[in-house]
């Protein structure tokens, strides 16, 4: 009887725990996972319902930001205050992937040391692991009596230039500087000082490296077949996907105007190049001299009359006069024309260099060699000949002989050129690392802001291929997430 | 020289904007760059190959060593080759081809070099590769044959340049002192020449513009040719230099080097710079039907 009746009592037990597994909302195998954004004006943030509904990957995020982007989770706290503010979310949990992009990765982090084990791995997506040299210029002094930063200071000048030439920019300028005040408003500062290279936030944080496993995902715009430039950066904050290109195609026709104006002024100044100066007035000094109107110039005894000969030659030319006039103003306009435009393209390149110098330690920047043709050595001619004979009174005259000089030794230039590490147009690649790492995928022309998006219309993506290598745990079970 | 300007007015009205219109219908492609050949209604065609190259320096080779290392990094100069066959006719239309080549003469550039390039990159198929000029409608096209934009000329300046091209003779070049009295005229309808005290065989005229700057010409008188060409402001600062280099050869005097320079106040080092494109020409044909 006894045996009968503990029988049953442990067929109920059985039953029942069967059922509360069976019923539970938190399936065994379901992964607890944080997904942290960067701050809004660095990054797009994650879409984890992608890898959920999609993807069909089985996880819970503790954190949804996706629909609340502060639900538990405010960088703008700054990196330890956002982390503290986001342990009670995470506290007591067991297995907690985190998968952070930007300064979100920097929160991560400080969150991993400080907590009790709750996080067991990290996936670490274009973070300033090493800190970011472009804050630390956006947010540096100017050194000067205003509180504007060096790269506002630029950006005034550099505007200054293309106000001055009318320089038609789809206000390209006009967005990286929001961009850039939003970065360096007091407000934010001491939020971004946080990615700034050097700082002592970043210098605690990779005292030690994690003693959790972690990943790094980085990305960089370099390589053949990129237009990636601060344009389309601009372009991916402004957009929902990171991929529109609304301001880049508006720079493009702008540049193409650009091109099409000083292409189309360089044809009109060289048809003047199968026209002798001034034709008329020289055939009819021919046609007076070969008639002998006024005698023969090259006949000592024929009394050439040279006081009739100038007074026709000068009643003609007077007639020109205004015609003249004409072509002399419009070939100075044509000029001023090309320099205005020459001033706009060189407006955007200085933006453009001194953005990709400010991510890169500048006193440690490579030069390079590039061999050229023999056909390219014109620049090399006149670097050479104007150092002779430039200056701020040259000798045009000597100048152009010696350019000829130089042409005719046919010398094959080496041309200077500094480079650049890989980078984001915000991150180089150095400053995305962190040694110690499972493995590392490259997200090949992808911008800061694009790394944490894919592309549109695309079911896979270098970022999915990424997650999919680590939630299949095969670089390691830390990583893993089933699949539902 | 009238006609002179006729023909660059009419010419920058037919090469107006290609304004966007990106079509996906593809071009035939041909052979040969350009289709376009001298013919009985021609009036003169000109063909040559150029290649361009854009670069920033201090305007004063001293302050070399004052500038900083993004001012050094505009020093890598950006290079552009193109093919051109532009004819003038006699009816006063212009038909023009200008296509992007010539990269066999140009550096490779690596992929991570700073400068160097156009600051803001195109996609390939963005990029203007083709300009065709027929019967007053430009048309652009990428590399791949689409077109890009398109415009129209302005019919009503035709009448214009058909008087041009009536007075562009065949005209041989004055000899010795003969030029001088094309000069001593033009002196003697109120114009500011002068020989240059610096070279002999240049004469210099100065021209006081509208707005108070200055256009200053200096002629080759052995060439009769301007060779150079200044643009002054009002202040007296320098505006731009446009300087040809010829040389003589069997088939008579070409242009070998064009030089533009233009200035600007650098705001990294606050130094006085210059934005040098010097173009070299090659392959210069000119064949004249008047």
């Amino acid at each position: 009887m006894f045996v009968t009746r503990n029988k049953q009592y442990l067929f109920i037990v059985l039953c029942a725990l069967i059922q509360a597994n069976l019923l539970s909302p938190l399936h065994a195998q379901t992964r607890n996972t944080i997904w942290l954004d960067g701050l809004q004006t660095t990054s797009l943030g994650f879409k984890p319902s992608r890898y959920y509904d999609l993807k069909n990957y089985d996880f819970e995020d503790l954190v949804d930001t996706e629909f609340n982007p502060n639900a538990g989770y405010n960088p703008w706290l700054g990196v330890e205050g956002a982390a503290d503010y986001l342990y009670p979310i995470v506290e007591g949990q067991n297995n907690v992937l985190g998968i952070a992009h930007d300064y979100g990765g920097l929160i991560l982090r400080d969150l991993a040391i400080d907590d009790n084990d709750e996080i067991s791995a990290m996936i670490l997506n274009g973070v300033p692991n090493q800190g970011s040299s472009a804050i630390s210029l956006v947010m540096g002094d100017s050194g000067g009596s205003s509180s504007d930063s060096r790269m506002q200071v630029i950006l005034d000048e550099v505007k200054g230039i293309k106000q001055d030439d009318d320089c038609k920019d789809c206000n390209v300028i006009g967005q990286f500087e929001n961009w850039v005040d939003e970065i360096a408003h007091p407000d934010n500062s001491s939020v971004f000082s946080d990615m700034k290279s050097d700082n002592v936030l970043i210098n605690n944080l990779n005292a030690e490296s994690p003693d959790i496993p972690f990943a790094i995902i980085w990305g960089s715009v370099q390589g053949v077949n990129t237009n990636q430039s601060i344009v389309t950066l601009m372009d991916s904050r402004a957009s929902i996907t990171g991929n529109d290109t609304e301001l880049a195609d508006c720079v493009s026709e702008r540049l193409r105007e650009q091109q099409k104006k000083l292409d189309d002024d360089e044809l009109i100044k060289n048809i003047g190049l199968g026209l002798t100066l001034f034709k008329s007035i020289v055939e009819l000094a021919g046609s007076l001299i070969s008639d002998q109107v006024f005698g023969d110039p090259n006949d000592d005894d024929s009394n050439f009359d040279t006081g009739g000969f100038l007074e026709a030659l000068a009643a003609f030319a007077d007639s020109l006069k205004d015609p003249i006039i004409d072509y002399l103003e419009s070939d100075s306009e044509i000029d001023q024309r090309a320099a205005s435009l020459l001033r706009c393209q060189v407006a955007n390149q200085m933006l453009s260099v001194k953005w990709e110098l400010a991510m890169i330690d500048a006193g440690g920047t490579e030069v390079g060699l590039v061999d050229a043709p023999t056909d390219a050595a014109l620049p090399f001619c006149e670097d050479h000949c104007w150092e002779q004979f430039g200056g701020t009174t040259p000798d045009r005259v000597a100048w152009g002989q010696c350019i000829l000089e130089c042409l005719q030794n046919n010398q094959a230039p080496q041309i200077s050129v500094y480079l650049t590490p890989d980078h984001d147009l915000l991150l180089t690649k150095q400053e995305q690392q962190l040694a110690g790492q499972a493995n590392t995928y490259h997200l090949f022309n992808h911008n800061h802001f694009q790394e944490s998006r894919d592309r549109p219309g695309d079911n896979t993506s270098d970022l999915d291929d990424a997650f999919e290598e680590l939630f299949s745990g095969s670089v390691s079970p830390a990583f893993a997430i089933p699949q539902q | 020289m009238k006609h002179i300007v006729f023909v660059l007015g009419v010419a920058a009205l037919l090469f107006s904007s290609c304004r966007e219109d990106k079509q996906v219908d593809a071009r035939p492609t041909e052979s040969s760059f350009s289709a376009l050949t001298m013919t009985e209604d021609a009036a003169v065609r000109l063909r040559y190959d150029m290649i361009t190259a854009t670069f920033v320096l201090p305007e004063d080779p001293a302050d070399t060593t004052d500038l900083t290392i993004e001012e050094k990094a505009l020093a890598t100069p950006v290079y552009r080759g193109k093919r051109v066959n532009q004819m003038v006719y006699k009816n006063g239309t212009v038909d023009a081809d200008m296509e992007k080549g010539l990269e066999e003469s140009l550096p490779d550039y690596p992929d991570n070099a700073i400068g160097g390039k156009r600051a803001f990159p195109m996609a390939e198929e963005d990029q203007l590769h083709r300009i065709e000029v027929r019967g007053g409608t430009v048309t652009c096209y990428n590399a791949e044959g689409e077109i890009l934009g398109s415009g129209l000329s302005n019919t009503g300046n035709i009448a214009y340049l058909q008087t041009a091209v009536q007075h562009l003779g065949e005209g041989g070049v004055l000899e010795g002192e003969q030029f001088e009295y094309v000069l001593e005229s033009l002196r003697q309808a109120g114009f500011d020449i002068v020989d240059d005290a610096q070279h002999s065989n240049l004469a210099k005229w100065t021209y006081q513009r509208a707005d108070g700057g200055q256009r200053i010409l200096y002629i080759d008188k052995a060439l009769q040719k301007i060779t150079t060409r200044i643009n002054v402001s009002a202040s007296g600062e320098t505006e731009t230099v446009s300087q040809y280099l010829f040389e003589e050869t069997d088939s008579g005097v070409v242009p070998v080097v064009h030089r533009f320079v233009t200035y600007f106040d650098s705001p990294f080092s606050e130094t006085r710079m210059t934005i040098r494109k010097v173009s070299k020409f090659k392959n210069f044909e000119i064949e004249k039907n008047l």
